[in-house]
């Protein structure tokens, strides 16, 4: 990783210098703020080490300035200082740094602090890609607008719900609806491996189609699997292939692809499940105009121990109010939608002969 | 609401990788002090050392050139003070107690840092007087910065 480090001080980049060379960062000096700003417009620096006293434009300037004209990514910004006192880490924190380091450094402390920038970087490029594979997942589909963006809240409010009842209270923490809030978009990231000719069929499907269609739960946990047998400490990707395989399995096992039952469901499945048909009925589809709240709600209810996980559809009633907030918040009513509706008619009624609603 | 954590918007993610720290990086420094200044020492090897992460040619590189910077900003500031504006002398001041830090010319850094305070509260006759005891300091940093040079040639 490329740094830029800001100093008047010649020693003082020196020290710095040699420090994170050693670390195995790649590093360009700037001897003040103006040159600094040079530099970040290049786009290679995600990561800024300066000093806070320089003459022209002082470590914070610098930083909010950076700040203002904006860039690709991220650039977290650390500011070296010997300044103590409450007023001088909130002047920093106002000008937009996200760290500090007391001068002169201690390269342990900086080598941490730097891990923790690299981590921080990571992760929202990491939270980006992910939304970005499910919208390019979702652009192959019919299914448009807001669908992911409502389903992960959806998933969240339910997770949320979910985590105030006994039975879940230990189970379901904050990370955990972080991370479903984060990788449920990822649900239908194997329909990138169905052809067009079924995907985009706007009638039903045939029992030979449906049986390729509901190929894409595979399709999409096996590149998922293979992303987290590669990264296995990147928990989420774990929850994101269980939700892509099994959010189309039902409770009373007769779901797909593996015909789990109950709580061989994982539990993000069975979350996810509630959310992607409550979705795909309140919204408008090709063959058919987008269901109320009450027609939507009294299906899933309806399929209470059946289709869904009742601890699922009791979270569901629980939070009615806020799933129709969400509802209106992520409204598209005017686009087209895709065809969970009709996996999830067609895996009712094992994918043939089912009318269109 | 939950009881165990925000029920608010959901944050960007924070769990992920962790980076463990490679511990040959650090090997033969002994465990990172809590701070790396702080002592009044003229010229506190160790935490310089500790800072190059061992290497004696940068200390000897950081040593050399903190050496040719001294006179030129003990004439600074004494210009300043003799300009008997404040603000300037505590500039003066700040950007020499940073060279002396980087140097860990703890003894000089440590008095500069106390004429920087005179200056910002507008006591210039207490700087002046931390002033005029930087030259015996300056002596003695000399004198350990000669010693670790010798030192580092045996």
């Amino acid at each position: 990783m490329h740094v830029l480090t800001v100093d008047d001080d010649p020693d003082a980049l020196d020290l710095l210098e040699h420090a994170l060379t050693r670390f195995g960062y790649h590093v360009t000096r700037a001897t003040n703020g103006q040159e600094a700003l040079e530099q970040v417009r290049t786009g290679r620096f995600q990561l800024v080490v300066s000093d806070w006293e320089m003459p022209h434009m002082t470590g914070p300037e610098l930083c909010r300035e950076i700040r203002r004209r904006g860039s690709s990514g991220y650039i977290y910004f650390i500011l070296l200082t010997s300044r103590s006192g409450t007023q001088n880490v909130v002047d920093g924190l106002n000008a937009g740094a996200d760290e500090f380091l007391t001068k002169p450094f201690d390269p342990y402390e900086l080598y941490v602090r730097l891990r923790v920038a690299e981590r921080i970087l990571t992760l929202e490029s990491r939270d980006i890609v992910i939304f970005s594979l499910a919208k390019l997942a979702e652009a192959r589909d019919p299914d448009t607008g807001a669908h992911l963006e409502r389903i992960r809240a959806y998933c969240y409010a339910l997770a949320v719900q979910l985590s105030k009842t006994e039975r879940y209270r230990g189970t379901i923490d904050g990370d955990f609806a972080q991370m479903i809030y984060l990788t449920s978009p990822l649900h239908d990231i194997g329909k990138v491996g169905i052809p067009d000719a079924i995907l985009l069929k706007p009638g039903r499907l045939t029992a030979e189609e449906f049986e390729i269609m509901k190929q894409h739960s595979p399709i999409g946990a096996a590149t998922l699997d293979a992303a987290a047998s590669a990264y296995p400490s990147a928990k989420f990707l774990q929850m994101a292939r269980d939700i892509a395989l099994t959010h189309h399995e039902r409770f009373d096992g007769g779901g797909y692809p593996r015909g789990l039952r109950g709580e061989q469901i994982p539990l993000c499945g069975r979350i996810v499940a509630v959310a992607d048909v409550y979705d795909a009925l309140t919204t408008r589809r090709v063959y058919k105009p987008a269901y109320s709240h009450d027609v939507a709600k009294s299906i899933i209810v309806e399929g209470r121990g059946s289709h869904f996980d009742p601890y699922m559809v009791d979270a569901f009633l629980a939070i009615e109010d806020q799933i129709l907030d969400i509802k209106s918040q992520f409204c598209d009513a005017t686009e087209q939608e895709g065809d969970a509706l009709r996996e999830w008619q067609d895996s009712s009624d094992n994918g043939v002969g089912m009318a269109k609603v | 609401m939950n009881d165990s954590f925000d029920t608010g918007a959901p944050r960007m993610a924070t769990w992920g990788a962790t980076g463990a720290i490679s511990p040959t990086i650090f090997d033969g420094l002994g465990p990172a002090r809590s701070s790396v200044a702080g002592s009044n020492r003229p010229l506190d090897v160790q935490q310089l050392l500790e800072r190059c992460l061992g290497s004696r040619q940068l200390v000897e590189r950081v040593l050399n050139s903190f050496e040719t910077r001294f006179e030129p900003e003990f004439q600074a500031i004494g210009a300043e003070l003799t300009g008997g504006d404040p603000e300037a002398v505590a500039k003066a001041a700040h950007r020499f107690k940073g060279a002396c830090a980087n140097a860990a010319a703890d003894e000089l850094a440590r008095l500069v840092a106390e004429l920087e305070t005179a200056a910002l509260s507008e006591h210039l006759e207490h700087a002046q007087s931390v002033y005029d005891r930087l030259p015996e300091a300056w002596g003695r940093f000399q004198e350990a910065s000669a010693a670790f040079r010798r030192d580092a040639r045996n």
